[in-house]
């Protein structure tokens, strides 16, 4: 065999400096996913590739529930479609028990063709027209109102059907992080939410159910989720004894944080993401007050996203080029980036070459493939020396990528999904130009240039 | 108007023909009128008996007793005895019947008092009771009563109507048997011999049996036959082994021998009473029989619990009914009838120690259960197991696993770090309840100062109690968990019923519901927690009404349930105009049919059979079963062949699986997509052979708001058999 080039490089000597990188010193190659080689992966399906691991997602899916069920009597997990909604991975956690959390009338759609019965559909968001709420409204399904503007909404519903219909209420709240989210829902401490809640048992045209509160994302303090359920607990008492009603839900949102890495985190993602047993016991503990009230416990919704589907999902890229860059560090460009790893944007993902290699670490920066500035997958990461057709896993790519990936430059990638048993299926083909096109009208005047 | 007097003349159709039928230990109306034919064989007799029957239902009725009672015939059959008694004393005379209604009235008052205090202070039957005591009355005031002509016939019974021939043995039988009634010819009791093999084959044999028993232990005593022509004295045999043999004891093997002993003490006691009362004149009648079988009756109560011989804790029925009932009961409900205990803890826990178990569960202490949590790949821990915090089960909250008093609690003991035990506090910090005299719980090893409840305090099934730890003789964080017969630390451990309960092997493997039995060493368990939505799609509350259209092929009504409570507290749903009845209950996560009584062409029925038991969890994958009463699925003639060999061996049963199908929209739901069904295949099994082998098919849809909405039951031959639609 023909041995490979290694190129020469250059380091500055850095004394008595931290490293941060210390975790790629121990850098492996991973030349297989879930003992299916990369190699055989890209020679059937082409790179790019986004690789899921059915084991993973209902691994991560167990775990989670186990850390709740054990903790509390009653607990339903919602499967937040915009973290992604490829139906191969929506139906795995749906055989798994998941219900459907949606946050739009498309995502609602999506659920009901899914084959979720409305009263399994959990149907969130800042925007839901009246056709919408209507649909939702007769078959079923529990609406989260954000807004007083949707609060009337119903109402107006509830006179046209003649009927009294059940809501819960999204509300926001200061748990303790240094921005709360409090564009969602009506705001706890000014009262705003207890205000609704009157306006709407006062109406007596809308039945109180339940509350939701998604307090943000990536939450890696689970004390945070110890003062949103205690505030929620309380809150639960005073309308309950306030306006005598029975909520028959509490929705504490979703915002585990995955083992990814944070861009502005210093420590890995693995070595500090706590575990869901610390989330469920910070929420639990608090919730368990409930148990006095005469109707028992209400039901616990999680909607957990990305803490369930991002470890599942790795990116098979190929080097495209590599180039030395004027500020000493080496350059290398990937066939895919920001058009469908979004999530580059916010994470430091691992990148981990999918074959063995030789030679020293090098401090590189990883590019997709666009002609555009902003796309950098890996601002810096050490490397070793990578070839041309070499390829890379980047990883955890599971959350919100497959949903928020673009046209743009480039087509999108497949997406296979590996099962328990090792078998590979592909669930989502690469796009074509006529994925794109076949949208298009081109008005006659301008057909000549086109494709007939 | 026409209804009212339908419904009249129905009440009084029922009220006459089963206080007849009682005599014979049966609810049949056929009874009642072969019973009613047979005293017609002397015009005399019939009219008296009809009289008094009339007179007590009548007065009962005049005074407001319940008239559901009254229905049933149980005011009727003493007096109707004490009418044939009178008849058969004396001569046909106005007078006679100035006695009868009286001494009607007499009877009824008397029924009435004794049930109280029977069913009151003994839980007893009356049996004839009433007819023996006021019947002793009027024939002693009738031995002043001049104008009661007395009536040849009373001293012996051979010499009757029929010329005395060398009685053969069946001829002897019958006429004893048509002493029941007080006419002792080969007719009468043939037809009456008859009429129970009509009606229970199981009530004929045991007649015979008491006869022939109680005949053989006489004559080896060496009494004279002709002791057996006199009175009721066979009478008194065979309802001692009918009552001992299967009405009021379920019929088995050993109900047998216990009719057979029970014919002996009755002989014993007759011979007895004849000797006291033989000077005075007054007939036994049935005392021999009411005095032995009260005995038995009383006696066995007071036995410890056995599967052999079990007394009839229902309300009775034929001796073939009675078992049919036990045997469905013992195999849905288990035979223990206590306390139910929930797991406990919250969620899926794994068995790391049970019953017998290897470690400590041994001798005396055998039934304990040691819980802990177990993650997929069968580990106690995430990361390396090095701390206490790393184990799943450390810190857990430990319910209480039912309705109890806390009687003592230790709270201080420290966690063991990884690796150690305290032998010095075996238990480590522990709770101990009293849920009932003799029935004591204990959780133990549980952490220090986790303990939120003090001594005395009540607490319901599953509330919070402590966390779980590692204290005491624990060397990694688990929950023990024992039911007791004392409160203190010597007492011997009992094995506890579970509340029924989800059941795995691993992970990997779809749930299991189990009825009984508690979970054995590596089983996940879990208890079932109520799901508001099957909650409500089940749930009938009292005074609740549902419309349905049904159909069969050939007929089309309109079925109204009524949800309903009985006296017992035993929630109920009748269907309405077809009478059937079904009995319900809805606790601890499941709902269950207890009993369905009524014809097999009703909405009700569909429910009763396809839906006998759901656990209230939508559960994917859960395949669960049941028994049924086989009685609703086989012919009159094979369902005749199993029930006379059934007290010794079962030929058919009949299981049930059931399973949800997937909440979406069902087709059968019509429109509404919130509902979830629940289909049900019923396999009928004979134990040896295919022969009867079927299988019968139900859908029940269940809306969370409508309840059962649409019920279908499929024939083996895939035929729609009843279709049901809600009206809303
Ligand atoms: C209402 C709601 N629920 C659930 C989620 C899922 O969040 P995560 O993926 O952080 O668990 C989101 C995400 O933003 C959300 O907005």
């Amino acid at each position: 065999m023909k041995e490979r080039y290694e190129r020469p490089i250059i380091q500055p000597q850095q004394p008595y400096q931290m490293n941060p990188f210390g975790r790629t010193a121990a850098l492996e190659a991973m030349t297989a996913i879930e003992s299916v080689a990369v190699s055989e992966l890209v020679a059937q399906y082409g790179s790019p590739l986004f690789v899921f691991s059915e084991r993973s997602l209902r691994h991560q899916y167990r775990a989670a529930r186990r850390a709740f069920t054990v903790r509390y009597p009653k607990v339903q997990f919602a499967w937040s479609y915009k973290t992604n909604y490829l139906q191969s991975i929506c139906a795995v956690f749906h055989q798994e028990g998941a219900w459907a959390e949606v946050v739009s009338e498309f995502e609602y759609a999506m659920a009901r063709r899914q084959g979720i019965a409305g009263p399994h559909i959990i149907f969130n968001g800042p925007f839901k027209s009246k056709a919408a709420l209507c649909r939702a409204v007769t078959e079923g399904a529990i609406i989260n109102l954000d807004c007083t503007d949707e609060l009337e909404t119903m109402l107006d519903i509830a006179d046209d059907l003649g009927r009294p219909l059940t809501v819960g209420f999204r509300v926001n709240l200061d748990a303790g992080l240094p921005q709360s989210w409090n564009r969602f829902g009506f705001n706890l401490e000014n009262g705003e939410a207890r205000d609704a809640v009157r306006l709407a048992v006062e109406s007596g045209k809308l039945i109180v159910r339940g509350l939701h509160c998604h307090v943000g994302t990536f939450i890696l303090d689970p004390e945070v989720y110890r003062r949103q359920a205690k505030k929620l607990t309380v809150f639960t008492q005073e309308i309950e004894a306030d306006f005598g009603i029975e909520l028959t839900y509490l929705d504490l949102g979703g915002g585990f944080a995955s083992t990814n890495t944070l861009q502005a985190q210093y420590l890995a993602g693995e070595q500090i993401t706590p575990s869901f047993d610390q989330y469920a016991e910070a929420i639990c503990s608090e919730l368990l007050a409930l148990q006095s009230r005469p109707a028992g416990f209400p039901l616990l919704i999680l909607e957990s996203g990305r803490a369930l589907v991002d470890e599942a999902g790795s990116l098979i890229a190929t080097v495209v080029a590599t180039k030395p860059l004027p500020i000493g560090m080496r350059g290398v460009v990937l066939d895919v980036g920001l058009n469908a790893l979004y999530t580059a944007t916010w994470y430091r993902h691992q990148v981990i070459p999918a074959q063995s290699f030789s030679g020293f670490m090098e401090e590189s920066v990883v590019y997709g493939p666009l002609c555009m500035n902003i796309d950098v997958v890996r601002d810096t990461v050490m490397l070793p020396p990578l070839g041309l057709g070499d390829r890379v896993l980047i990883k955890p790519v599971g959350a919100y990528n497959t949903s928020q990936w673009m046209q743009w430059i480039q087509a999108r990638p497949a997406v296979v999904l590996i099962s328990e048993q090792g078998e590979v299926d592909l669930i989502r083909e690469r796009e074509t130009i006529e994925d794109l096109a076949h949208r298009e009208r081109v008005p006659s005047r301008l057909g000549q240039s086109g494709a007939s | 108007m026409l209804a009212r007097l339908g419904t009249h003349l129905k009440f009084w159709y029922d009220a006459t023909l089963l206080s007849y039928a009682q005599i014979l230990f049966t609810k049949r109306h056929l009874t009642g009128w072969i019973a009613l034919g047979v005293t017609f064989l002397d015009f005399k007799m019939g009219l008296a008996g009809c009289c008094a029957v009339l007179a007590s239902n009548g007065l009962a009725l005049l005074f407001k007793f319940n008239h559901d009672t009254i229905r049933t015939g149980h005011y009727g059959f003493n007096a109707l005895l004490l009418g044939l008694a009178l008849a058969y004393r004396y001569d046909l005379t106005g007078s006679l019947f100035i006695l009868i209604l009286v001494g009607s009235l007499l009877t009824l008052l008397v029924t009435v008092s004794l049930t109280s205090f029977m069913s009151y202070y003994v839980q007893l039957p009356i049996l004839s009771l009433p007819f023996v005591l006021v019947t002793h009355l009027c024939y002693l005031a009738g031995t002043s009563a001049t104008s009661l002509g007395l009536h040849p016939k009373f001293l012996s019974l051979i010499g009757n109507t029929l010329p005395v021939t060398v009685p053969s043995l069946l001829e002897i039988f019958f006429r004893a048997v048509g002493a029941i009634l007080f006419i002792p010819s080969v007719e009468a009791g043939a037809l009456i011999f008859l009429s129970l093999l009509l009606v229970s084959r199981l009530l004929a044999i045991f007649a015979v049996l008491g006869y022939a028993v109680g005949v053989v232990f006489l004559l080896g005593l060496g009494v004279a036959p002709e002791i057996l022509n006199s009175g009721m004295f066979g009478v008194n045999l065979m309802l001692t082994a009918m009552a001992l043999g299967g009405v009021f004891v379920i019929p088995s093997p050993w109900s047998y021998v216990l009719a057979g002993t029970g014919a002996m003490l009755c002989a014993l006691m007759g011979l007895a009473g004849n000797a006291l009362l033989g000077s005075s004149g007054l007939p036994l009648l049935t005392a021999p029989f009411i005095m032995t079988g009260l005995l038995v009756l009383y006696a066995m109560k007071f036995r410890e619990f056995s599967p052999t011989l079990q007394l009839v804790t229902f309300l009775p029925g034929t001796p073939e009914e009675n078992l049919d009932f036990a045997v469905t009961q013992v195999k849905r409900f288990g035979s223990y009838g206590g306390v139910r205990f929930s797991f406990p803890f919250y969620g899926e826990w794994t068995v790391s120690q049970g019953v017998h178990g290897a470690h400590t569960h041994k001798g005396p202490w055998s039934y304990a259960w040691d819980f802990l949590v177990h993650d997929e790949t069968g580990q106690s821990f995430r990361h390396t197991g090095q701390q206490l915090t790393d184990y799943y089960a450390y810190q857990l909250p430990v319910l209480a696993p039912a309705d109890g008093t806390v009687v003592e609690v230790v709270n201080w003991v420290e966690d063991n770090a990884l690796g150690f035990i305290n032998t010095k506090e075996n238990w480590g910090n522990k709770v101990v309840l009293r849920h009932a005299s003799q029935t004591y719980s204990v959780l133990a090893h549980l952490s220090p100062k986790s303990i939120r409840v003090r001594v005395g305090d009540m607490v319901r099934r599953g509330d919070c109690i402590g966390l779980c730890g590692n204290s005491g003789r624990s060397v990694e964080p688990h929950v023990h968990f024992q039911v007791q017969s004392g409160p203190d630390r010597l007492a011997h451990t009992l094995a506890p019923t579970f509340t029924r309960f989800l059941q795995r092997a691993s992970a990997d493997q779809p749930l299991v519901l189990v009825q009984q039995s508690g979970p054995e060493t590596w089983m996940h368990v879990q208890n079932l927690n109520a799901d508001d939505r099957l909650v409500s799609a089940l749930s009938f509350p009292i005074g609740k009404c549902f419309r349905f259209q049904v159909h069969t092929a050939t007929r089309t009504w309109e079925e109204k349930w009524v949800v309903t409570v009985d006296f017992s507290g035993t929630l109920f749903i009748e269907s309405i105009p077809t009478g059937a009845c079904a009995w319900i209950a809805i606790n601890e996560g499941t709902f269950t049919v207890l009993s369905y009584m009524g014809h097999t062409e009703t909405a009700l029925f569909v429910l009763a059979i396809g839906a006998s038991l759901v656990p209230l969890t939508y559960t994917e994958q859960l395949v669960w079963s049941d028994v049924l009463p086989y009685r609703y699925f086989s012919s009159r003639i094979l369902r005749g062949a199993i029930e006379i060999v059934r007290p010794l061996l079962d030929l058919v049963t009949v299981d049930s699986q059931l399973r949800f199908e997937r909440f979406a929209d069902h087709p059968l739901a019509g429109g509404s997509v919130t509902a979830c069904s629940v289909s049900t295949a019923i396999t009928v099994k004979p134990v040896v052979g295919r022969w009867g082998h079927r299988i019968w098919k139900s859908v029940i849809v269940l809306d969370p708001i409508q309840g059962p909405c649409s019920l279908r039951l499929y024939a083996p031959n895939g035929t729609v058999k009843i279709e049901a639609q809600i009206i809303p």
